[in-house]
């Protein structure tokens, strides 16, 4: 979705492509949050909302903009690559951040146990919502940064999603936690790179 | 929730004896209606709507095999596609090659062998959910992955996005074997679920643990249903491939692989409900398509996102819960 704002707003103005792709991507996430927890009952019943959210989405980028392909050949901002890795840095600021303040403490409480986190009262939805609403913010910021780098069409988000998921798998092997396991998904990241571009490249 | 009920249903009946022999009254009367309906459809129909009706038979085989993984071993596949859409690759290569439609039974038999041992692998696991994830990844990948395969021969170039052709078959060549192999695949689940077998089975679903406690042997029972399972969506993934003629990267597609999960939905515990969620499915597809093309898929959307409260009590039992919530909502603002 960032990547389409990308490709309407690159030419006449892109501060404001930006902005609007992390709103409607922020108010996405929060729907996202209200149906999983309408709905939904654990992880896997999240999962499958999560799924049957990003077909819908999907579709309806396919009904607006048909089968096709688009390349953004010509752009006004240069340096594409660094402000991807000026984003890299903001995030695992935020997550330091995070994690050095008493609000890590709760996100862990989050993420190990609904229940658990519940009766320490920690305020269970609020972080969900934050979680949710901001991560989806932030790779919509992502997708609009990385749109010239690809050709767009309606399922350009699986293969970041399923790369996403090998690299989640095999950094939970190390069982690391807090700031400690987001660098090792950065690494990681870089690992999985290099290895497609050697494979594929 | 289902264990509930199927304790209530045996609890009404005196023994488990009289509650299977009254299940396989309505399995072999199910069957007979049926039989008859695929006797009667190829003289009542037109070509398009027993083309339609063929490929609702083939999605049928394709959900029951799916079934199998869940009602037996608990375990929800996303990754079903692997052997429907390897069937249909393998069998496109193999005729390919030796351009003789003969091999094609023992591609989709390799195909389904091939996919059962992943999937009994990835079954030894205990952790249920990781399975849902592992299956629908390597899936995915397959379906992302398959544009690359190309085969040369003769200085022409095959496969990729355009995929694989395969010979032309008669439509009601098709619909003979298909109606012939969900009769018999019918009849199988539904006798093999209510046999002592199927009961045995089922404590895997329930508990592993306890299964193993109780002799049990695991391992061997998610072996068996992992073949039986692949190897029946092998074969609906041939018949698939032969219904079109043709085999694209499409048939790993997570849509495929989505299917029997969004078909099951609508009616729970039967295997004439996974049918039915099928024959629904495809003809709400046709339809939807005839109004845009891939409409379909915000149906698949819209399904799996209500798919949870679907699945706690099925499309009928929501329904009638939601009508008896407003009858109840009506009589109390009158009251009020």
């Amino acid at each position: 979705m960032g990547a389409y704002f990308a490709y309407y707003t690159l030419e006449s103005n892109v501060a404001l492509g930006v902005v609007a792709a992390i709103i409607t991507a922020f108010f996405l996430g929060a729907i996202l949050y209200l149906l999983i927890k309408k709905i939904g009952n654990g992880i896997f019943e999240a999962t499958i909302i999560s799924l049957g959210f990003a077909i819908g989405l999907e579709e309806t980028l396919r009904i607006i903009h048909g089968k096709g392909y688009y390349l953004i050949v010509e752009s006004t901002i240069t340096d594409w690559e660094a402000m991807q890795a000026l984003l890299l840095v903001v995030l695992l600021s935020s997550i330091f951040a995070a994690y050095s303040s008493r609000i890590g403490i709760r996100i862990k409480f989050v993420e190990d146990d609904e229940f658990l986190a519940k009766i320490y009262g920690v305020n269970y939805d609020k972080y969900s919502f934050l979680c949710i609403t901001l991560t989806s913010s932030a790779i919509a910021l992502l997708g609009f940064l990385s749109s010239t780098s690809q050709a767009l069409y309606p399922g350009i988000g699986w293969i970041p999603l399923i790369a996403g998921i090998i690299i989640a798998a095999f950094t939970a092997l190390f069982r690391s936690v807090g700031f400690m396991h987001y660098g090792k998904i950065v690494l990681l990241s870089f690992a999985y790179s290099s290895l497609v571009a050697l494979l594929f490249g | 929730m289902r264990e509930m009920e199927e304790v209530k249903e045996i609890k009404v009946v005196s023994s488990y004896r009289e509650y299977v022999k009254r299940e396989r009254k309505f399995i072999f009367i199910e069957f007979s209606i049926l039989t008859f309906l695929f006797i009667i459809i190829p003289s009542i129909s037109g070509f398009y709507l027993l083309w339609l009706v063929t490929l609702g038979i083939i999605y049928s085989i394709y959900t029951l095999a799916w079934n199998c993984m869940e009602t037996m071993l608990g375990r929800t596949s996303l990754g079903h596609a692997i052997p429907f859409g390897l069937a249909g690759y393998l069998s496109a290569i193999v005729f390919l090659y030796t351009q003789n439609s003969i091999f094609l039974p023992v591609a989709w038999i390799f195909a389904g062998i091939a996919s059962a041992l992943l999937l009994f692998m990835l079954s030894l696991s205990k952790d249920r959910i990781a399975f849902v994830f592992i299956t629908f990844l390597i899936g995915a990948a397959i379906w992302i992955l398959s544009p690359l395969l190309t085969l040369t021969k003769e200085g022409s170039i095959y496969g990729g996005e355009e995929g694989f052709s395969l010979p032309p078959v008669q439509v009601s060549t098709v619909y003979g074997i298909a109606a012939l192999m969900l009769l018999a695949s019918f009849l199988f689940f539904g006798i093999f679920r209510t046999s002592l077998t199927g009961l045995k089975f089922k404590t895997v679903r329930d508990d592993e643990k306890a299964a193993k406690i109780v002799g049990v042997k695991v391992s061997r029972v998610k072996a068996f249903c992992s073949l039986i399972s692949a190897v029946i969506a092998a074969l609906a993934g041939g018949l698939y491939s032969l219904h079109f003629s043709h085999v694209s990267p499409e048939v790993f597609s997570v849509h495929i692989a989505l299917f029997p999960f969004i078909a099951t939905v609508f009616f729970r515990n039967s295997e004439i409900g996974g049918i039915a969620g099928s024959f629904i499915l495809v003809f709400a597809s046709n339809y939807l398509n005839s109004i845009f093309p891939q409409l379909y898929l915000l149906l698949y959307a819209a399904l799996l996102i209500l798919s949870p409260l679907m699945r706690r009590g099925g499309l009928i039992r929501l329904l009638i819960r939601q009508r008896s919530l407003k009858r109840e909502e009506r009589v109390k603002t009158k009251e009020g």
